[in-house]
């Protein structure tokens, strides 16, 4: 009956929809670590992806019953954490002074800000300088493109579970990483520009 | 030229990041923390105090409005009371104190020859 990483269709559905704790304790057994780093990839801060990870959890108990049958758990799951984690952005940049200011501003235009309380436990610290530039442009990006670069790049998911996580059709996938790459590029090359370590 | 190159370079290494996180474990206790939430969340009733509070300010606001639009379009609207100003009253407002009907009168007539 159930589970085991590699076999995620097995939870059984019925329990869960019965809001079974024992269920719901495997489920979170089995993808919490997935959910976790999903949530890292686009929240780099320990403390919030932990949190946004436990409330996709609660999410997921309270509208277990809107889950249909035959679909992957997985990908609900998913899902509902990118929703959660975008939420939390949003609120984040809310509270950030001038944020009312900010879509009035061409996001092309908008200077990398690195963000000062970044703390990603996946990233070696020779890398974590180069990783914080990197989420300070991610930043900027659309929703769709972001999660589209987390999934492929961070979750090494490939262009069909990702079309699947995101509603959207394979071509969709591979057009909305193009342009995420194309966008990274011009913000970083913008970024190292203006570096005062690459002036003569 | 070089500054290209080191820019490349370093857009390289950047992206390169992406790629180089290692996936770590779920915090400690994780299943345990989210079981706990998950029980509260359990307890709660369905429908929060504070989400009654608003309800209930929405709803009060709305009648409010509703019965402030239905008193404006329900009540006659005023009239002004008739007037039945005499030659007297007319001397009074003026205060002309040797007025009568009679030099009205006169006065009329003159005018009309």
């Amino acid at each position: 009956m159930l589970i085991g990483y590699s076999m995620p269709l097995e939870i059984d559905i019925l329990a869960l929809k019965n809001k079974d704790e024992d269920a719901f304790r495997v489920l979170i057994d089995t993808f919490g670590k997935s959910i976790f780093n999903l949530c890292l990839g686009i929240v780099p801060i320990a403390e919030d992806a932990e949190d946004i990870s436990q409330e996709v959890f609660i999410e997921a108990f309270k509208s277990i019953h809107t889950f249909r049958e035959g679909a992957h758990i997985k990908t609900w799951l998913y899902r509902i954490a990118i929703n959660k984690c975008y939420d939390h952005l949003k609120w984040t940049k809310r509270k950030k002074r001038y944020a009312l200011l900010q879509p009035l501003f061409n996001k092309d235009e908008e200077p990398i800000e690195i963000p000062s309380n970044f703390q990603h436990p996946g990233i070696v610290l020779e890398n974590k300088e180069h990783a914080k530039v990197l989420y300070a442009a991610m930043e900027s990006l659309p929703e769709n493109q972001n999660t589209a670069f987390v999934l492929y790049e961070m979750q090494g998911m490939n262009y069909k579970e990702i079309s699947e996580t995101m509603s959207v059709s394979v071509s969709s996938v591979e057009a909305l990483l193009f342009r995420a790459r194309a966008a990274l590029r011009k913000k970083l090359h913008t970024y190292y520009y203006n570096n005062t370590s690459f002036k003569k | 030229m070089e500054t290209n190159n080191n820019i490349e370079r370093e857009i390289e290494r950047t992206l390169g990041t992406a790629k180089g996180i290692t996936p770590i474990s779920a915090p400690v206790q994780f299943t345990e923390k989210t079981m706990q939430r998950i029980r509260a969340a359990k307890e709660e009733p369905f429908i929060s105090a504070s989400v009654l509070l608003k309800a209930a300010a929405v709803i009060i606001l709305i009648c409010l409005n509703a019965y402030t639009i239905k008193y404006v379009f329900e009540s006659p609207a005023p009239q002004t009371p008739m007037v039945t100003a005499t030659i007297d009253d007319l001397a009074n407002d003026y205060q002309v104190a040797d007025v009568s009907n009679d030099w009205l009168n006169n006065k009329t007539t003159k005018n009309h020859e």
